[in-house]
């Protein structure tokens, strides 16, 4: 029964690619609805009965408690962005965008689920690198999908970079393959993750050191870590929103995960210093996207620099250890659906008024009461407040530094007040901000001329826009709001397990 | 035992064709390299195969056959006729500081390889100095130089040089992970073309 | 190293030997290229008898010229000699052989090059500071690569002088691939790239087309030319000659390093002497040929080549260190 149910959470995704192909848009739409909530509640089913390691699919793929974590947090965020585009056609295509555009929309973003679903449940090395580059190609024509200057900018820097990093990660795989060729020989259980980590002790290190290096930088490129970056402000501001949440929610963990095998297999092996280069590496990212959150102008670059931070702040629960990591495991859900309310919320907004600094919007309390409320409250969220489930990983995750190093943790502490303080303060003077009368008076006239002389004529608030995309963004605010203080039992069941099989202590039954 | 040193003349190839690819201004020269070069890469790949008589090994050198010195050089002549952007490429650095680079880069790889490399591999120390050589000088074209096109060149020398490592085990990677990353960069190199198409056309108009 | 008679006598006919060959070596790359344009082209021995016509000629010398002019072309012309003199061709031995120090060629080839531009200089003309100044130009970058081709030779072997260097290489080959043993210590990267460094190095250092044009005497495109323009006579007579010597040596060095077979005893002569012509030809054919395909190169572009030749001589020497 396990395995029928495993084999389906890649078969949905790959049904929805070939219907994609012949469905009319409208249709898609419904059909993409049924896919997600069936693939939502397989990976449910499966994470209720699920007990231990189980390998499906002739071997190449297998399911433990860290990709099952995971796991959950995609099927879940795209159920949401399910719900999201089918308002979102609907509304572009009222608004004038052609109905082919979505039809390549779908196509492309379904290849990109599969991939990313093929890439987090691989057991081989080899298969994770393919799909991990399936999905950079992918969603490459997604981010260029405005076809706008800015964004075919955006979408070269995005491919040419992360094909590099991965190529580097493919460099960490061939060399892991050197180490684990002396133990299993010629053969694919020389590639799969299972059979690596039984050798563990017998690995070389130096070789084991230089691949989890590799794998760090390379892999880490695709995450954002902070000298890697640049692209990805860039590329994930320039996507269509629903794209942008997927993105910035599970695309980057799916990376992750694979920095994550590297460093088990090094524990395996006895090799313990590479939580260091997670540290560090997570510090130094924290930190980068902390001072360019400050100065940002443009909303959705602010958000994707905050991902940016919650990244480094998870690698860095990773590397601390401990109960860190259960807090980490608990943020790379949470903020996958938090910055998925924060994308969604703030794409109405670009839906409606096709502005992209934040200097000029304001007053959205009057002129989108709930999208402007839901953007408010996520910001807060992903800061880390108190009301939204994102507190509850940031308190592991900080309990955990502050225990290892006092220092290190009121740095982080220092940053994160300063994240806060950039992000919420900004989306807050976009919320009750007082419009510059004169200059924003001409501001709007000059949009509203130009919207007139382009064609399609959009509405400057909420009222136009379909429900589905005002209220999604609201219901998943309350689920994350709604889950600090209800855990299902289950859920937090895989996450302990996760950190337990991760390597961390666990410190509560 | 002349099939290892021919084998050893096409490895030593693939570097010396990385080199001139630094030397030289020209985009279209860079694609003849990269194709040249993938072909010393094939025949190394046969070297392996006819040695240890391993149908893996015939496979990876078919398919780096079709994909690298065929389809992707092919493809990227034909995106460098629609741009018409056949000139010299504008670099950070000049050339004779690149080489010079080049050269301590290769010195490095040197260092790192005697480091870590024992046994276990066809060449030892040799193949992988030479991969991580051609790895580092590829990341150094892709930095230094201006043009989109060099880009792909330094990414596609990239990709080679871990070929060359890949198959420098003695029967190389699973059969289906080299076909999966094979047509993953082709795939690659056809949406990085039409990009370029399409930055072309929006400076253009 | 012992001495015996026959060491010192082959070595002194080998020597002779390549003297006398070295403007027939010029002549038949100049013959190709003429016949490869569609040209007649020259009598091939026309080096010979140019070389006779000018020692006869008077020697016509500047006002302005110092002694410096009356010995600087003897001493070039002698200075090849010595190199010829350490340098093995097709006997294992060579006349000078006991102190043919690798790096003592390399400084030998400037010293010859620095009598050469102050012979230039001496006379006083436009002509001469100029091609002084290109001539030092290219000598500057090639010399780089020139010291560490053969410093990896001496390194790849283990080895100094230049006549045990080739007679390693030539018995590692000779192990490995006729009877198989030994094989790990041949390399044929190393060989191979310092063969093509030397190949640039030596298309710089004689003045040949992608670099230099021999033939021209315009003065925007002269490097070498512009330093013998005011000799006359039996100057001018003696710097060809060195000229011609000097590509004998770069070829002899490059055959000997693509193929070296040198006879150890008297009965392998005649073989090693004809492999050593054979290749000889081939290699002037191939210098002929780059020149004829290559357009003369923008002199800005010139250090990108002679770098590309510094960097495989570099690999080729971290290689060889890495051996050991």
């Amino acid at each position: 029964m396990h395995h029928k149910l495993l084999d389906l959470i890649l078969i949905l995704p790959a049904a929805a690619l070939i219907f994609s192909i012949f469905t009319d848009v409208l249709w898609m739409s419904y059909l993409q609805l049924a896919v997600s909530v069936l693939v939502f509640l397989t990976v449910g089913a499966v994470a209720l009965s699920f007990n231990s390691i189980s390998v499906f699919l002739g071997g190449f793929f297998f399911l433990d408690y860290i990709n099952l974590v995971i796991l959950i947090t995609v099927s879940t965020l795209e159920l949401f962005v399910a719900f999201y585009s089918f308002g979102y056609v609907r509304s572009e295509i009222a608004g004038g965008v052609s109905k082919r555009k979505f039809k390549f929309y779908y196509f492309w973003k379904n290849l990109f689920i599969f991939s990313m679903m093929v890439s987090i449940l691989s057991n081989n090395l080899g298969i994770y690198w393919t799909g991990l580059e399936a999905t950079t190609l992918a969603t490459a024509l997604l981010v260029s999908f405005n076809r706008t200057k800015e964004s075919f900018e955006a979408t070269w820097k995005y491919v040419i970079m992360c094909s590099v990093g991965i190529a580097i990660g493919l460099f960490a795989i061939v060399i892991l393959y050197f180490t684990t060729f002396q133990v299993y020989g010629e053969s694919m259980r020389s590639l799969s993750f299972i059979n690596i980590m039984q050798a563990g002790a017998k690995l070389d290190k130096n070789f084991l050191m230089l691949s989890f290096i590799l794998a760090l930088v390379g892999f880490g490129t695709k995450v954002g870590f902070a000298p890697m970056h640049n692209w990805l402000p860039d590329a994930h501001s320039q996507g269509p929103s629903p794209v942008s949440a997927l993105l910035s929610g599970v695309l980057l963990n799916t990376a992750l995960l694979g920095i994550l095998r590297f460093y088990q297999i090094n524990s395996a092996a006895g090799i313990y210093y590479p939580r260091y280069f997670l540290i560090g590496f997570g510090f130094l990212t924290i930190m980068v996207s902390a001072f360019s959150i400050i100065k940002q102008t443009d909303y959705k670059r602010l958000f994707a620099f905050s991902s940016m931070e919650n990244m480094g702040i998870i690698a860095l629960g990773f590397g601390i250890g401990g109960i860190a990591v259960i807090g980490s495991l608990l943020q790379i859900f949470f903020h996958a659906l938090n910055k998925g309310l924060l994308f969604l919320s703030s794409g109405n907004v670009l839906a409606a008024t096709h502005e992209r600094r934040i200097d000029k919007i304001r007053n959205l309390s009057k002129n989108f009461p709930i999208t402007g409320i839901v953007l408010l409250f996520g910001a807060m969220g992903i800061s880390g407040m108190p009301p939204f489930a994102m507190f509850l990983g940031e308190i592991y995750i900080m309990t955990g530094v502050f225990r290892t190093d006092i220092w290190l943790g009121f740095l982080v502490f220092i940053l994160l007040i300063l994240v806060f303080v950039g992000l919420f303060g900004k989306v807050l003077k976009m919320y009750v901000g007082k419009e510059n009368e004169d200059r924003e008076e001409e501001g709007e006239e000059s949009e509203f001329k130009s919207g007139v002389t382009g064609g399609a004529h959009k509405a400057v608030n909420e009222a136009a826009l379909h429900t589905f995309i005002v209220y999604v963004p609201l219901i998943i605010l309350l689920f994350s709001s709604f889950l600090l203080f209800y855990i299902p039992y289950p859920f937090l069941h895989i996450v302990k397990s996760a950190a337990a099989e991760f390597g961390g202590k666990l410190i509560f039954k | 035992m002349i099939m290892e040193k021919i084998a050893e003349l096409f490895i030593i190839l693939i570097l010396v064709s990385v080199v001139l690819n630094v030397s030289s201004p020209f985009i279209k020269f860079a694609i003849k390299l990269y194709s040249f070069q993938s072909l010393m890469l094939a025949f190394y790949i046969l070297m392996g195969a006819v040695h240890f008589n391993s149908v893996n090994l015939y496979g990876s050198f078919v398919i780096t056959i079709i994909f690298k010195v065929i389809l992707i050089p092919y493809f990227l002549f034909k995106t460098l006729k629609k741009v018409k952007m056949d000139k010299e490429i504008d670099m950070y650095i000049g050339i004779p500081e690149a080489l010079v680079f080049a050269g301590s880069l290769t010195l490095l790889s040197n260092l790192i390889a005697q480091k870590i490399v024992k046994t276990g591999i066809t060449f030892g120390s040799f193949v992988f100095t030479i991969s991580l050589a051609t790895f580092l000088i590829g990341a150094m074209l892709m930095i230094t130089r201006k043009t989109l096109f060099s880009q792909i060149i330094g990414f596609l020398t990239i990709d080679n040089a871990i070929f060359l490592a890949a198959n420098s085990i003695t029967h190389g990677m699973p059969l289906l992970v080299e076909l999966g990353v094979l047509f993953d960069l082709f795939v690659s190199i056809l949406i990085l073309s039409l990009l370029i198409l399409n930055l072309r056309r929006n400076v253009a108009s | 190293m012992n001495f015996n008679g026959q060491h010192l006598i082959i070595g002194a006919v080998q020597f002779f030997i390549i003297v006398l060959l070295a403007p027939f070596f010029a002549g038949f790359i100049h013959k190709l290229k003429q016949r490869a344009r569609g040209q007649k082209g020259i009598n091939i021995f026309q080096f010979y008898i140019n070389f006779n016509k000018l020692l006869k000629k008077e020697i016509v010398l500047s006002k302005d010229a110092t002694f410096i002019s009356n010995v600087a072309p003897y001493i070039v012309f002698v200075t090849y000699l010595i190199i010829l003199l350490m340098l093995p061709a097709f006997y294992r031995y060579s006349l000078l052989g006991m102190s043919s120090d690798v790096i003592l060629i390399a400084y030998s080839l400037a010293l010859a090059t620095f009598f050469m531009t102050l012979y230039a200089m001496d006379q006083g003309s436009a002509f001469g500071g100029l091609g002084a100044a290109r001539e030092w130009f290219l000598t500057v970058l090639s010399e780089p690569s020139l010291i560490f081709i053969f410093i990896s030779l001496a390194i790849y072997t283990k080895q100094g002088r230049i006549t045990d260097i080739f007679y390693v290489i030539q018995k590692g080959a000779e192990n490995a691939f006729l009877t198989g043993s030994g094989s790990s210590a041949v390399s044929v990267a190393i060989p191979f790239l310092l063969f093509i460094s030397l190949f640039i190095v030596s298309i710089s250092e004689n003045a040949r087309i992608p670099i230099d044009n021999p033939e021209t005497h315009l003065e925007l495109t002269m490097f070498h030319e512009a330093n013998i323009l005011e000799a006359s006579g039996k100057h001018l007579g003696l710097f060809e000659y060195g000229s011609y010597l000097k590509i004998t040596v770069f070829l002899t060095v490059m055959s000997l390093i693509l193929f070296p077979y040198m006879a150890v005893n008297l009965y392998q002569i005649p073989l090693a002497f004809m492999v050593y012509f054979l290749k000889m030809i081939i290699l002037c054919a191939l210098i002929a040929g780059v020149e004829i395909v290559n357009p003369k190169m923008r002199v800005f572009r010139v250090p990108n080549i002679l770098s590309v030749s510094f960097i495989l001589s570099l690999i080729a020497m971290i290689l060889s260190i890495r051996r050991f």
